[in-house]
């Protein structure tokens, strides 16, 4: 079946309300070239520096509205911002502990580090791509970091209902809530008559407004220090700052950058994102204090739920994916992978620089990539620099590399976060 | 080669030696010949010159000049004019490897000339350059491959190629004339510049692109100058030369082939016939020949033996082993798609070589895939630098293909049992690394020595042959 990027767009905004216009407006037809299971693969790869048309600020004002009401838990007192706390780079972890945020109900816990939603309106919907010199398709995009959902509108259902997060359970429960909290009006006004009486059109009105709300330029400002030097303002980086750049660039170095994309010598800041949107299998070490994890047999497997769940062959060899995320903003985290292992940065970057050199440091005595079952560590990477290298051999990095890095992350940081109160 | 009308001969015959020929041009006075006049100095309009080796040994010299004619040439103090190769010409847009609003017609505002100089030359002189002449015992060859400066649209890939540490060729190819190599063997891709650089990316801001003269330039002969100043090169093409792609460039400037309208890749109705070239076998010394053969348009998705390629490919290999049978000579064999190598992956045992390849070479070698006479295979494609030999009657190979396009992951250190880049083919030690760089054959007596270097010069590992088999100094991954 060829399907237009148009019609795409269509089937993957369905939780747009019917009349709305698309949020993201795609500017020429993109084809399948075929598909992956249901999976579309494109001849090419969608840039995150591509045209977004505004939200509309209605919608937008509504999302911010709903993203911080803590009526619409079960019960009352989590919003999305709970979690995702606009002061701190949108994450946050609601009382929860050890790298795992806390439900509506406080005995529930979350599986994964919470992600920060800043400049996620760029990420596309899951797509393969594979270059002419490349040996198979790569998976890129699609939201949560194993990219289940497509659309941020169809995302942010997920938080909504689920029942360690805000456990309003169902369509008809969450519709019930948005009445309850006085949103008939505004939602009728906005999305038509009688749209919360319909739980279906409800949570897509839902989804549309926190969609709108994400994709607004207040979670996407480009207004680091490192969008300064961007914009041509090289004294806007210190030279330890600079060095880790180069360092951060450098294949045989941090390498970093063939994951975290940046297009340091180009005005346009969406080039630098510092994701490619694409998967990775890091092996990083398992968070034996997360609360799932005391079931041994407990394994978060990312990406391959979501390859079986859309029917690509081979599944289980995506099994330890994740997407990578951006690092804008990394800084403010206070913690680090999608288990939420690291506490610190500079812990996160060693662990790239000395995985495979000191095991021991990051796995003690026991076997390496052990948060994955024993069958799946071969889907690791251990082929890219700087995770390739033979135990005890040396670094790619060393200690003072590792700290220019981290300076360098460091100016990633929008604004807000860095003006003194 | 065009000889000038007798009177211009006669001014270079007052000359003693090409080496003082310039000044002699002007000394002797009396020409107002523009063509002459500018060999007594570097002549502008001279854009490239260098020394090409092709089929049966012959030495190509070509230029390629801004001027309606084609330069002159003082070969061994005889002053002629060169021949014209491929006239200055904007072919018109044809299907290309990108999407139309994103290719153009390619622009050669250029003159491609050529002369075939014998065998017993001793210098070459064109358009105020000395150019190199085949030794008839190279003693040091350089290897290099995959260099040209990437900008690709659907890979939203843009390598900043002003930054010479994002896009190293340049320094490559000066740290390669550095070491004064007597030939340079390039195994394929030489232009990577397919889509426009977008406006706000100063790393490549303003570069030429498509597949005209101006990107040619750009990504092959201005970085490589000294490279093509120091040595004579051996060619084969990548699949970046493929007629969608860079396939109009490679015929203008690089084929060792006559040029013809129908191996031109202007019109894609010849693809299928100018997509493939014949095998042929140059000599390096008395006792060693490397035999190279065009796999540009094979592709890496296998080959159907109803392919219309696969008949041609099986003919050409039985072409190679004629070429390999020659019992007083080593056989080295290259070409751009690794065939006993590997293509790394993240996160999963490498791919294989190039299976297309594979099931053609099976079909007349069902165990080895080379014909016997084959010892040594060099390749690029992937952008890494393999070295690789088999406890089996497999050719040990080389891969050289990070010369300066963007690098590939490594490959696994330690390397998995069993995993092997043919069925049969039974590894026995593996040296590899993905940093910048390029290989260098140097003589050591009676053998050749295959060594792999940084882009800077730096030594990374010695290999010795013996018969089909090397012995690198280190194995597993090669740290810079």
């Amino acid at each position: 079946m060829s399907l237009t990027r148009s019609a795409l767009a269509s089937l993957l905004l369905a939780a747009c309300a019917a009349r709305a216009p698309a949020q993201t407006q795609p500017t020429e037809p993109l084809r399948p070239v075929e598909h992956i299971g249901s999976t579309p693969r494109y001849a090419a790869i969608i840039p995150a520096a591509r045209p977004l048309e505004a939200p509309l600020p209605a919608r937008v004002a509504l999302g911010r509205q709903l993203f911080t009401d803590a009526r619409l838990s079960q019960p009352r007192g989590t919003s999305c911002a709970s979690c995702h706390d606009a002061a701190k780079a949108f994450t946050s972890f609601n009382g929860g502990r050890d790298g795992v945020a806390g439900g509506s109900l406080r005995s529930r816990l979350g599986f994964r580090n919470p992600p920060s939603l800043t400049y996620a309106k760029f990420i596309p919907p899951l797509y393969f791509y594979q270059d002419d010199d490349a040996q198979q398709p790569a998976p890129f995009g699609g939201l949560m970091l194993d990219g289940r959902a497509d659309t941020l509108a169809a995302q942010v259902r997920e938080p909504l209902l689920a029942r360690h997060e805000m456990n309003l359970g169902t369509e008809t429960t969450a519709a019930a809530r948005l009445e309850a909290s006085g949103y008939r009006e505004v939602f009728e006004r906005l999305y038509g008559s009688g749209v919360l009486n319909d739980p279906k059109r409800a949570m897509q009105a839902f989804g549309t407004s926190l969609e709108a709300y994400l994709q607004s330029d207040e979670l996407s400002p480009f207004d680091s220090r490192f969008d300064e030097f961007l914009r041509g303002k090289p004294q806007a980086l210190t030279p330890q700052e600079t060095r880790g750049l180069a360092i951060f660039r450098n294949p045989n170095q941090g390498n970093c950058a063939s994951c975290h994309s940046v297009s340091h010598t180009s005005s346009n800041p969406a080039r630098s994102l510092f994701t490619d949107f694409g998967y990775e299998a890091l092996g990083v070490p398992r968070n034996t204090r997360l609360p799932a994890n005391a079931d041994r047999r407990h394994f978060d497997l990312g990406l391959c739920r979501t390859a079986a769940a859309r029917h690509w062959p081979e599944a289980d060899t995506w099994c330890g994916y994740f997407r990578t995320p951006s690092l804008r903003n990394v800084a403010v985290r206070t913690r680090f992978m999608h288990n939420g292992v690291f506490t610190t940065l500079r812990e996160t970057v060693r662990f790239y620089a000395m995985r495979s050199t000191r095991p021991q440091e990051f796995y003690g005595n026991g076997p390496v990539f052990d948060d994955l079952p024993a069958k799946l560590r071969g889907n690791v990477n251990t082929q890219s620099s700087p995770m390739n290298r033979k135990a005890g051999s040396q670094p790619a990095m060393t200690e003072e590399d590792i700290d220019a890095v981290v300076a360098f992350l460091g100016t990633l940081t929008d604004k807000r976060y860095t003006a003194k109160p | 080669m065009k000889l000038l009308p007798s009177n211009r001969r006669a001014q270079v015959m007052c000359s003693g030696a090409a080496a003082v020929l310039a000044i002699t041009l002007v000394s002797c006075g009396g020409s107002n010949d523009p063509v002459v006049a500018a060999s007594s100095t570097t002549d502008p309009l001279v854009q490239a010159a260098w020394t090409e080796i092709g089929a049966n040994g012959q030495t190509i010299v070509r230029a390629v000049t801004t001027g309606n004619r084609c330069p002159s040439i003082a070969i061994d103090a005889q002053l002629g004019t060169m021949g014209l190769r491929a006239p200055a010409a904007t072919v018109a847009q044809r299907p290309t490897a990108s999407a139309a609003a994103d290719s153009k017609p390619s622009a050669f505002p250029v003159t491609t000339c050529e002369t075939t100089v014998a065998a017993n030359a001793t210098s070459v002189f064109v358009g105020g350059r000395t150019l190199p002449l085949p030794k008839a015992s190279p003693s040091r060859i350089a290897i290099l491959a995959d260099t040209g400066c990437r900008m690709k649209k659907a890979d939203n890939a843009f390598q900043p190629c002003l930054d010479a540490t994002a896009w190293p060729f340049a320094t490559i190819a000066a740290t390669v004339a550095g070491m004064k190599p007597d030939l340079v063997v390039h195994i394929g891709d030489y232009h990577y510049r397919e889509n426009a650089c977008p406006a706000d990316i100063a790393g490549c801001k303003d570069s030429p692109w498509g597949y005209g003269w101006d990107t040619w330039a750009a990504d092959l002969f201005t970085p490589a100058a000294p490279l093509l100043a120091a040595a004579p090169w051996v060619v084969t093409r990548g699949n970046h030369e493929e007629c969608a792609r860079a396939g109009q460039g490679w015929s203008r400037f690089l084929d060792v082939r006559p040029f013809t309208p129908a191996m031109s890749c202007d019109d894609p109705a010849n693809d299928n016939l100018a997509n493939v070239s014949e095998p042929y076998a140059v000599a390096l010394g008395a006792d060693t020949q490397l035999v190279l053969f065009d796999s540009a348009k094979v592709g890496t998705a296998g080959l159907a033996a109803t392919d219309y390629k696969f008949p041609i490919y099986q003919d050409q290999f039985r072409k190679v082993a004629a070429l390999a049978a020659d019992s007083g000579k080593t056989t080295l064999f290259a070409n751009h798609h690794p065939i006993l190598a590997f293509a790394p992956l993240a996160g999963a045992n490498p791919n294989p070589g190039n299976t297309g390849l594979q099931a053609v070479m099976k079909t007349l070698n069902p165990v080895t895939y080379y014909p016997e006479g084959v010892k040594i295979a060099l390749h690029g494609h992937v952008h890494d630098f393999q070295a690789i030999s088999f406890s089996t009657n497999h050719p040990a190979t080389f891969v050289a293909g990070n010369g300066g396009d963007n690098v590939d992951v490594n490959l696994p250190d330690p390397f998995p049992a069993g995993v092997t880049p043919a069925p049969g083919a039974v590894l026995d030690k593996i040296t590899h690394t993905n940093t910048f760089g390029f290989m260098m054959m140097e003589r050591s007596g009676s053998q050749w020595l295959y060594k792999a270097y940084t882009k800077t010069g730096a030594l990374l590992t010695t290999c010795v042959p013996t018969g089909s088999k090397i012995a690198c100094d280190k194995t597993g991954y090669l740290a810079p």
